[in-house]
């Protein structure tokens, strides 16, 4: 299958990129040209040989006449004269249909040329993506800005992204080029597509047949900072997306975090509004020195010893193996495992609509309830045992006295719910965990 | 709050570095921005045990906030430019822990220059400081490399990375969100001192201990220890003959190795833990003389 998609991908690639389907129907059209030419001159030939000959005047039509298709196409495709005695008329007929092969073979070779140097002129360009082939699985980059090589090389560089083609959709997508020649494999399997990405025809052809995601640039703009509407229009796209496929796991660039409200009730997947978190990891820098290392670590851009790869944040399915199992046995278990590479430091509870909707719980556009380090059921002022969960299955970090102790200092003091340690894992929850690439943890 | 502007007059000439609030251990925020009120809220959060006062230095202290909070509290303004040496001084540089440099967002094509002549502003007063640089554009950081900046956070590169990575692991960007606010109901990393009873066992030994505190919620997820900073195999020493030490750090060590930054490396001291909680983990209180 495989196979089969990777040789129908590379046709299709290719077939594109020298504009076959262009050049096919311009080769066509020419040849149809030179068959009614051919067809009219000979016929023309035929008329002026039976009525401009003299040993022919006045005698009936003959079918021997039709011998003189055969020189008009010689002199339609070669320009060469052979030796077959004509009349003046249809010496100038001729002429004429030579003049006129001449220009059509000018026009068709210089459609073969032509094809071969938009070839060498696009050499540092993305190939545009094949329109009658739909890609599996691959992930759009919805217009472009200063970013967008590095967000390119951060893909490649990711193990999860190496098979999964990359789409490049913007207006000007045909004039943006290959960064440097040095980084040419990292584009490897990048496409553009011309166009607006808001528009549903285009998407139609780019959104992957199973499951797709985008990432939506902010575009860039001169704009003193401050400009909240500077984000509308990748906003506009992003719920374009959404309106077009849920399916396709959005994440879109915010320049101004003030627009984070308005997207809470829409399906787009996830936003990034970067000095909202710059401006936090400074703060975290501050009170934890080195720690913006560590950060860099987990985005993949710190350096450790050979011996211990750069690992990340990832999320995995619940394998069927250890379904049912509590998440604090799973950590116990992937402690006892000396071929485990990973750090478990949480889970993401999948609760289905319906429950949310019965329980009036807002969760915005996503089933999952991520719980980072899930909590042990022990207050964590008194020790004492804490028994009060919501409906969720999610307890709080205190006790109920301690709860009532504090409010009476702080009426305000909030006191969020977290999932426990001691929560069975179901099949659509996932892990999330520390490693160098992504784990099935069948085993476990 | 304690409003010190541009007509602050000095009172203190002791000493040449003495500064107009003669505080020590304290954090100066180079720059306001319209995100530096974040910044303040997270270094003031109640969980945040050691709350350290903050000095502003800014050429608009009419930006600043005059805020009723109690987060403001303890926040002093100093007005100027603070890339000039003495504006830097009346903030008690000399004494300060942290030097954050916040990008000019009014200037953000000149962001990054102006960024870099703080810090050798900074420099001059005081290299031991830990410095903090918010960096706009990513090309501008190897300039830094020439400065005793500490840490670098540059938002391009946060920008694409943290995008890259969102599209491809669906959740990413919240779990990231939560580890970097500081608040009772999230987590945080926190670099914890090792504890004395840890030196000489080894990480995975380590993990089950941190592991079975029952009233803390608590994750080890690696460590860091000081090693000589090397070039071509040989140590690199400072222009007074001093190992220049480096802090490698080690996350999510493996165990299906045996390498010596693998589960099986053995604490010494001086090496330091990092940890997923909610809040500052104090590891200390539990091990020490355990």
């Amino acid at each position: 299958m495989d196979f089969n998609y990777n040789v129908k991908k590379k046709w299709f690639g290719f077939w594109q990129k020298y504009k076959l389907k262009t050049h096919l129907r311009i080769a066509s059209k020419l040849l149809l040209i030179f068959f009614v030419i051919w067809i009219i001159g000979s016929l023309l030939t035929i008329l002026s040989q039976w009525a401009f000959t003299e040993h022919f005047a006045g005698t009936p039509f003959q079918l021997k006449y039709l011998k003189y298709f055969w020189p008009v196409i010689i002199e339609l495709v070669s320009g060469y004269d052979i030796n077959i005695s004509l009349n003046m008329v249809s010496d100038i007929l001729a002429v004429m249909v030579v003049i006129t092969g001449l220009v059509i073979f000018a026009v068709f070779t210089g459609q073969i040329v032509s094809m071969f140097i938009h070839m060498l002129q696009r050499i540092d360009h993305f190939p545009e993506k094949p329109s009658q082939f739909a890609f599996r699985r691959p992930v759009l980059i919805c217009g472009i800005n200063n970013k967008f090589h590095n967000i390119i090389g951060e893909l490649r560089r990711n193990p999860l992204t190496q098979d999964r083609e990359i789409v490049v959709i913007h207006p000007q997508a045909d004039e943006f080029t290959i960064a440097a020649k040095e980084q040419r494999p990292l584009y490897k399997d990048v496409w553009y597509v011309k166009g607006d990405p808001g528009d549903r025809d285009l998407l139609a052809g780019v959104i992957g047949s199973t499951e797709s995601a985008a990432i939506i640039l902010a575009a860039e703009s001169d704009d003193q900072p401050g400009n909240r509407y500077a984000d509308a229009p990748a906003i506009e796209t992003a719920m374009a997306i959404e309106g077009y496929c849920e399916n396709t796991h959005t994440v879109l660039e915010l320049l101004d975090e003030r627009n984070i409200p308005h997207l809470k009730h829409t399906k787009i997947n996830e936003w990034i509004s970067i000095l909202e978190y710059g401006i936090r990891l400074v703060a975290q820098a501050t009170l934890q020195h080195g720690m913006g290392r560590v950060f860099h670590h987990l985005l993949g851009n710190g350096r450790q010893p050979e011996t211990t790869p750069l690992s990340r944040i990832h999320f995995s399915f619940v394998p069927l193996s250890i379904q049912g199992l509590t998440y604090r046995d799973l950590r116990s278990r992937l402690l006892e495992n000396t071929d485990s590479d990973v750090t478990l430091i949480g889970f993401a509870r999948h609760v289905p609509q319906d429950v949310l909707d019965q329980l009036d719980v807002d969760q915005g556009n996503s089933p999952y309830f991520k719980q980072l380090n899930p909590v042990n059921r022990i207050c964590i002022h008194c020790s004492r045992p804490v028994s009060d969960q919501d409906p969720l299955g999610r307890v709080q970090r205190k006790c109920g006295l301690c709860i009532n102790l504090e409010k009476q200092k702080n009426p305000r003091a909030g006191n969020s719910w977290h999932f426990p340690a001691d929560t069975r894992l179901g099949p659509k929850d996932k892990l999330i965990y520390l490693a160098a690439e992504e784990m099935d943890f069948t085993y476990i | 709050m304690v409003d010190q502007t541009a007509t602050h007059v000095q009172t203190t000439s002791d000493t040449e570095n003495a500064g107009d609030f003669k505080i020590k251990d304290h954090v100066v925020i180079c720059n306001w921005t319209s995100k530096a009120d974040v910044i303040v809220k997270q270094l003031h959060d109640e969980s945040v045990r050691d709350k350290r006062p903050i000095i502003v230095v800014t050429e608009h202290p009419e930006d600043v906030p005059r805020s009723n909070q109690k987060e403001y509290r303890g926040l002093l303004i100093v007005g100027g430019d603070p890339a000039d040496r003495e504006i830097l001084k009346r903030a008690d540089l000399y004494t300060a822990q942290t030097a954050i440099i916040l990008a000019d967002e009014t200037d953000s094509v000149n962001a990054d220059s102006k960024s870099i002549l703080i810090q050798l502003a900074i420099d001059s007063i005081n290299p031991n400081v830990h410095t903090i640089v918010e960096l706009v554009k990513s090309s501008s950081e190897m300039y830094f490399k020439y400065t005793h900046v500490n840490e670098i956070i540059c938002l391009e590169q946060l920008a694409e990375k943290l995008l890259s990575q969102a599209a491809l692991t669906p959740g990413l960007s919240e779990v990231y969100m939560n580890l970097l606010t500081q608040s009772l109901d999230t987590n945080e990393i926190y670099l914890e001192e090792l504890p004395k009873s840890f030196v000489g066992i080894s990480y995975a030994e380590a993990e089950q201990k941190i592991i079975a505190i029952q009233d803390k919620d608590i994750i080890l997820i690696g460590w860091a220890s000081e090693t000589a900073k090397q070039a071509d195999g040989r140590a690199v020493l400072s222009s007074k003959g001093d190992l220049i030490m480096n802090k490698e750090l080690i996350i999510n060590p493996r165990s299906s190795v045996n390498g010596p930054k693998s589960k099986n490396y053995r604490f010494k001291e001086g090496d330091a833990l990092f940890v997923i909680s909610f809040e500052q983990p104090r590891l200390k209180e539990y091990f020490n003389g355990a």
